[in-house]
Protein backbone atom coordinates (compact mmCIF):
# COMPACT_ATOMS: atom_id res chain seq x y z
CA UNK A 1 0.00 0.00 0.00
CA UNK A 2 1.24 2.95 -0.91
CA UNK A 3 2.18 5.45 1.58
CA UNK A 4 -0.13 8.55 1.74
CA UNK A 5 1.24 11.47 3.49
CA UNK A 6 -1.75 13.85 3.06
CA UNK A 7 -4.56 13.34 5.50
CA UNK A 8 -7.67 11.89 4.49
CA UNK A 9 -10.42 14.28 3.89
CA UNK A 10 -12.74 14.71 7.29
CA UNK A 11 -16.57 13.91 6.79
CA UNK A 12 -18.14 17.25 6.06
CA UNK A 13 -20.00 18.15 9.26
CA UNK A 14 -23.55 17.91 9.75
CA UNK A 15 -25.77 19.89 12.10
CA UNK A 16 -28.36 17.69 14.38
CA UNK A 17 -30.96 19.33 16.49
CA UNK A 18 -31.94 17.78 19.14
CA UNK A 19 -34.88 19.63 20.97
CA UNK A 20 -34.69 19.51 25.11
CA UNK A 21 -36.40 21.05 27.85
CA UNK A 22 -36.30 20.04 31.68
CA UNK A 23 -38.23 16.37 31.62
CA UNK A 24 -36.28 13.36 31.84
CA UNK A 25 -37.76 12.17 28.42
CA UNK A 26 -35.51 14.93 27.01
CA UNK A 27 -32.52 13.07 28.62
CA UNK A 28 -33.57 9.78 27.83
CA UNK A 29 -33.83 11.17 23.88
CA UNK A 30 -30.52 12.18 24.16
CA UNK A 31 -28.89 9.10 25.72
CA UNK A 32 -30.60 7.09 22.55
CA UNK A 33 -29.31 9.18 20.24
CA UNK A 34 -25.75 9.30 21.50
CA UNK A 35 -26.22 5.34 21.37
CA UNK A 36 -28.02 4.30 18.44
CA UNK A 37 -27.58 7.27 15.69
CA UNK A 38 -24.86 9.91 16.56
CA UNK A 39 -22.11 9.90 13.99
CA UNK A 40 -18.68 11.49 15.06
CA UNK A 41 -18.46 14.24 12.26
CA UNK A 42 -21.81 15.37 13.89
CA UNK A 43 -22.34 18.70 15.61
CA UNK A 44 -25.10 18.36 18.33
CA UNK A 45 -27.55 21.40 18.79
CA UNK A 46 -29.72 20.93 21.73
CA UNK A 47 -32.47 23.58 21.57
CA UNK A 48 -34.72 24.80 24.51
CA UNK A 49 -37.81 26.63 23.53
CA UNK A 50 -39.01 27.70 27.20
CA UNK A 51 -42.58 27.51 27.26
CA UNK A 52 -43.07 30.55 29.44
CA UNK A 53 -43.70 32.48 31.00
CA UNK A 54 -40.72 34.12 30.01
CA UNK A 55 -39.47 37.91 29.71
CA UNK A 56 -39.21 37.37 25.93
CA UNK A 57 -43.15 37.02 26.11
CA UNK A 58 -43.66 39.41 28.87
CA UNK A 59 -42.55 42.54 26.00
CA UNK A 60 -44.74 45.06 25.81
CA UNK A 61 -46.83 44.07 29.00
CA UNK A 62 -46.60 46.59 31.72
CA UNK A 63 -44.90 44.81 34.45
CA UNK A 64 -43.24 46.08 37.71
CA UNK A 65 -40.09 46.35 37.56
CA UNK A 66 -40.30 43.78 40.72
CA UNK A 67 -41.87 41.20 38.63
CA UNK A 68 -39.68 41.73 35.49
CA UNK A 69 -37.09 41.11 38.10
CA UNK A 70 -38.85 38.11 39.27
CA UNK A 71 -39.45 36.56 35.65
CA UNK A 72 -35.24 37.68 34.82
CA UNK A 73 -34.06 35.64 37.60
CA UNK A 74 -36.15 32.68 36.93
CA UNK A 75 -35.20 32.75 33.64
CA UNK A 76 -31.59 33.13 34.05
CA UNK A 77 -31.42 30.54 36.63
CA UNK A 78 -33.62 27.86 34.62
CA UNK A 79 -31.12 28.89 31.82
CA UNK A 80 -28.00 28.76 33.99
CA UNK A 81 -28.95 24.68 34.99
CA UNK A 82 -29.72 24.01 31.25
CA UNK A 83 -26.77 24.86 29.99
CA UNK A 84 -24.32 23.37 32.85
CA UNK A 85 -26.60 19.92 33.16
CA UNK A 86 -26.28 19.69 28.70
CA UNK A 87 -22.43 20.96 28.66
CA UNK A 88 -21.65 18.18 30.78
CA UNK A 89 -23.34 15.60 28.91
CA UNK A 90 -21.93 16.68 25.97
CA UNK A 91 -18.47 16.98 27.31
CA UNK A 92 -18.78 13.35 28.45
CA UNK A 93 -19.62 12.12 25.48
CA UNK A 94 -17.23 13.95 23.88
CA UNK A 95 -19.33 15.76 21.15
CA UNK A 96 -19.08 18.83 19.27
CA UNK A 97 -22.42 20.71 20.06
CA UNK A 98 -23.99 23.51 22.11
CA UNK A 99 -26.94 23.84 24.11
CA UNK A 100 -28.90 26.95 22.95
CA UNK A 101 -32.35 28.69 23.85
CA UNK A 102 -34.71 29.82 21.03
CA UNK A 103 -37.71 31.79 21.48
CA UNK A 104 -41.22 31.63 20.01
CA UNK A 105 -43.88 28.07 19.19
CA UNK A 106 -42.14 25.38 20.03
CA UNK A 107 -42.96 23.76 16.79
CA UNK A 108 -41.87 26.62 14.73
CA UNK A 109 -38.76 27.72 16.54
CA UNK A 110 -37.69 24.15 16.08
CA UNK A 111 -38.06 24.02 12.23
CA UNK A 112 -36.81 27.39 11.62
CA UNK A 113 -33.90 26.79 14.04
CA UNK A 114 -33.27 23.48 11.24
CA UNK A 115 -33.17 26.07 8.33
CA UNK A 116 -31.42 28.50 9.97
CA UNK A 117 -28.38 26.03 10.78
CA UNK A 118 -29.00 23.86 8.06
CA UNK A 119 -29.95 21.22 9.93
CA UNK A 120 -29.85 17.25 8.77
CA UNK A 121 -31.81 15.94 10.93
CA UNK A 122 -34.21 16.93 14.17
CA UNK A 123 -34.44 14.72 17.15
CA UNK A 124 -37.50 15.39 19.73
CA UNK A 125 -39.38 13.38 21.96
CA UNK A 126 -42.88 13.09 22.62
CA UNK A 127 -43.71 15.04 25.57
CA UNK A 128 -42.94 17.76 27.32
CA UNK A 129 -42.87 18.96 30.82
CA UNK A 130 -46.84 18.11 31.13
CA UNK A 131 -47.68 21.71 31.45
CA UNK A 132 -48.95 22.56 28.89
CA UNK A 133 -51.68 20.36 26.78
CA UNK A 134 -50.14 20.71 23.47
CA UNK A 135 -47.32 19.23 24.81
CA UNK A 136 -48.60 16.69 26.12
CA UNK A 137 -50.75 15.50 23.37
CA UNK A 138 -47.22 15.53 21.42
CA UNK A 139 -48.71 17.88 18.82
CA UNK A 140 -45.20 19.89 18.85
CA UNK A 141 -43.79 16.37 17.40
CA UNK A 142 -46.70 16.58 15.02
CA UNK A 143 -46.34 20.14 14.29
CA UNK A 144 -42.36 19.54 13.37
CA UNK A 145 -42.74 16.42 11.49
CA UNK A 146 -44.92 17.94 9.01
CA UNK A 147 -43.55 21.26 8.84
CA UNK A 148 -39.68 20.39 8.46
CA UNK A 149 -37.58 20.03 5.77
CA UNK A 150 -35.10 17.48 6.89
CA UNK A 151 -36.06 14.06 8.44
CA UNK A 152 -37.38 14.06 12.01
CA UNK A 153 -36.87 11.33 14.46
CA UNK A 154 -39.89 11.48 16.64
CA UNK A 155 -38.53 8.91 20.09
CA UNK A 156 -41.36 7.24 22.05
CA UNK A 157 -39.75 5.42 25.06
CA UNK B 1 -21.71 -4.07 20.04
CA UNK B 2 -25.23 -4.18 20.53
CA UNK B 3 -26.91 -5.79 17.21
CA UNK B 4 -29.68 -3.36 16.54
CA UNK B 5 -32.49 -4.19 14.11
CA UNK B 6 -33.88 -1.58 12.65
CA UNK B 7 -36.85 -1.72 10.32
CA UNK B 8 -37.53 0.54 6.69
CA UNK B 9 -40.95 1.00 5.77
CA UNK B 10 -40.87 0.27 1.82
CA UNK B 11 -43.99 0.47 -0.81
CA UNK B 12 -42.96 1.26 -4.11
CA UNK B 13 -42.43 5.12 -3.75
CA UNK B 14 -39.76 7.55 -4.18
CA UNK B 15 -39.98 8.62 -0.89
CA UNK B 16 -39.40 5.08 0.47
CA UNK B 17 -36.18 4.90 -1.45
CA UNK B 18 -35.33 8.23 -0.24
CA UNK B 19 -36.09 7.03 3.19
CA UNK B 20 -34.39 4.28 2.90
CA UNK B 21 -31.07 6.19 1.17
CA UNK B 22 -30.94 9.29 4.57
CA UNK B 23 -30.58 5.83 6.74
CA UNK B 24 -27.68 4.45 4.97
CA UNK B 25 -26.24 8.02 4.68
CA UNK B 26 -26.79 9.51 7.79
CA UNK B 27 -28.25 7.20 10.67
CA UNK B 28 -26.76 3.80 10.17
CA UNK B 29 -24.19 2.29 12.59
CA UNK B 30 -21.91 -0.75 11.91
CA UNK B 31 -23.64 -3.74 13.14
CA UNK B 32 -27.12 -3.06 12.76
CA UNK B 33 -29.10 -5.44 11.00
CA UNK B 34 -32.15 -4.55 8.43
CA UNK B 35 -35.55 -5.42 8.42
CA UNK B 36 -37.14 -3.80 5.13
CA UNK B 37 -40.85 -4.41 5.14
CA UNK B 38 -43.31 -4.03 2.02
CA UNK B 39 -46.83 -3.17 4.07
CA UNK B 40 -48.34 -3.59 0.76
CA UNK B 41 -52.25 -2.70 -0.11
CA UNK B 42 -54.07 -5.94 -1.91
CA UNK B 43 -54.00 -4.92 -5.01
CA UNK B 44 -56.37 -1.79 -6.07
CA UNK B 45 -59.90 -2.77 -6.84
CA UNK B 46 -63.32 -1.56 -5.13
CA UNK B 47 -64.89 -4.06 -3.48
CA UNK B 48 -67.93 -3.12 -6.75
CA UNK B 49 -65.34 -4.01 -9.30
CA UNK B 50 -63.94 -7.06 -7.54
CA UNK B 51 -67.17 -8.28 -7.92
CA UNK B 52 -67.55 -8.30 -11.46
CA UNK B 53 -64.31 -9.37 -11.75
CA UNK B 54 -63.73 -13.41 -13.18
CA UNK B 55 -61.37 -15.32 -11.22
CA UNK B 56 -59.06 -15.61 -14.17
CA UNK B 57 -59.12 -11.96 -14.55
CA UNK B 58 -58.52 -11.38 -10.66
CA UNK B 59 -55.71 -14.39 -10.58
CA UNK B 60 -54.27 -12.05 -13.32
CA UNK B 61 -54.17 -8.53 -11.03
CA UNK B 62 -52.38 -10.42 -8.16
CA UNK B 63 -49.72 -12.30 -10.26
CA UNK B 64 -48.86 -8.59 -11.64
CA UNK B 65 -49.08 -7.21 -8.16
CA UNK B 66 -46.50 -10.16 -7.09
CA UNK B 67 -44.43 -9.69 -9.48
CA UNK B 68 -43.70 -5.61 -8.46
CA UNK B 69 -43.23 -6.57 -5.17
CA UNK B 70 -40.74 -9.23 -6.39
CA UNK B 71 -39.17 -6.75 -8.43
CA UNK B 72 -39.06 -4.36 -5.78
CA UNK B 73 -37.82 -6.39 -3.22
CA UNK B 74 -35.17 -7.90 -5.71
CA UNK B 75 -33.93 -3.70 -6.40
CA UNK B 76 -33.55 -3.12 -2.52
CA UNK B 77 -31.85 -6.27 -2.41
CA UNK B 78 -29.34 -5.29 -4.62
CA UNK B 79 -28.66 -2.03 -2.91
CA UNK B 80 -27.87 -3.42 0.48
CA UNK B 81 -25.76 -5.82 -1.30
CA UNK B 82 -24.01 -2.79 -2.72
CA UNK B 83 -23.73 -0.89 0.37
CA UNK B 84 -22.78 -4.29 2.04
CA UNK B 85 -26.12 -4.10 4.89
CA UNK B 86 -27.23 -7.23 5.89
CA UNK B 87 -30.79 -8.26 6.72
CA UNK B 88 -34.32 -9.45 5.42
CA UNK B 89 -37.01 -7.88 3.85
CA UNK B 90 -41.12 -8.98 4.60
CA UNK B 91 -43.63 -8.60 2.21
CA UNK B 92 -47.20 -8.72 4.18
CA UNK B 93 -50.52 -7.89 2.00
CA UNK B 94 -52.80 -8.21 4.80
CA UNK B 95 -54.26 -5.68 6.83
CA UNK B 96 -53.26 -1.66 7.39
CA UNK B 97 -50.04 -0.65 6.77
CA UNK B 98 -50.02 1.34 9.89
CA UNK B 99 -50.61 -1.54 12.07
CA UNK B 100 -48.25 -4.23 9.89
CA UNK B 101 -45.70 -1.85 10.59
CA UNK B 102 -46.24 -1.45 14.59
CA UNK B 103 -46.93 -4.87 15.07
CA UNK B 104 -44.44 -6.43 12.99
CA UNK B 105 -42.08 -3.63 15.10
CA UNK B 106 -42.52 -5.10 18.10
CA UNK B 107 -42.83 -8.85 17.56
CA UNK B 108 -39.47 -8.22 15.69
CA UNK B 109 -38.15 -6.01 18.71
CA UNK B 110 -37.06 -3.20 16.33
CA UNK B 111 -35.10 -0.56 17.99
CA UNK B 112 -36.15 1.92 15.42
CA UNK B 113 -38.30 2.45 12.53
CA UNK B 114 -37.73 4.72 9.28
CA UNK B 115 -40.06 5.56 6.93
CA UNK B 116 -41.60 7.98 4.51
CA UNK B 117 -45.00 10.04 4.65
CA UNK B 118 -46.08 9.51 1.47
CA UNK B 119 -46.82 5.97 -0.66
CA UNK B 120 -47.62 5.15 -4.07
CA UNK B 121 -50.18 8.32 -4.29
CA UNK B 122 -53.11 6.17 -5.41
CA UNK B 123 -54.48 5.85 -1.87
CA UNK B 124 -55.80 8.78 0.55
CA UNK B 125 -54.15 8.20 3.69
CA UNK B 126 -50.28 7.37 2.24
CA UNK B 127 -50.74 11.03 0.54
CA UNK B 128 -51.91 12.62 3.48
CA UNK B 129 -48.94 10.56 5.45
CA UNK B 130 -51.48 9.23 7.96
CA UNK B 131 -49.84 6.40 7.64
CA UNK B 132 -46.75 7.45 9.50
CA UNK B 133 -48.91 9.91 11.51
CA UNK B 134 -50.03 6.33 12.89
CA UNK B 135 -46.98 4.86 13.16
CA UNK B 136 -45.37 7.92 15.26
CA UNK B 137 -48.49 7.62 17.58
CA UNK B 138 -48.24 3.71 18.27
CA UNK B 139 -44.54 2.55 17.79
CA UNK B 140 -42.83 0.97 21.07
CA UNK B 141 -39.92 2.38 19.28
CA UNK B 142 -38.19 5.51 17.67
CA UNK B 143 -39.36 6.31 14.65
CA UNK B 144 -37.52 8.28 11.91
CA UNK B 145 -39.85 10.29 9.58
CA UNK B 146 -38.33 11.07 6.16
CA UNK B 147 -40.79 13.73 4.51
CA UNK B 148 -38.91 14.64 1.53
Amino acid sequence: MADNSAPAPAAAVRTVILAVDRSQQAEDAFEWYVKSVHRPENRVLLVHVPEGPTLEMAKGQRLSEGEIQKLSDLEKKENDEMTAKFQSKLNNHSLKGEYRVVYGKPGEALVDAAKLENASLIVMGTRGMGTIRRTIMGSVSDYVVHHSHVPVIVCRH
Amino acid sequence: MAERLIMIAIDGSDQAEKAFEFYVDHLHQPGNQLLLVHAAEPPLVSSSQAVMLSQPVWDQLLESEKKKVKALEESFADRMRAKNLTGKIKAIFSGKPGEVIVDVALEEKCSMIVMGTRGMGTIRRTIMGSVSDYVVHHAHCPVVVCRQ
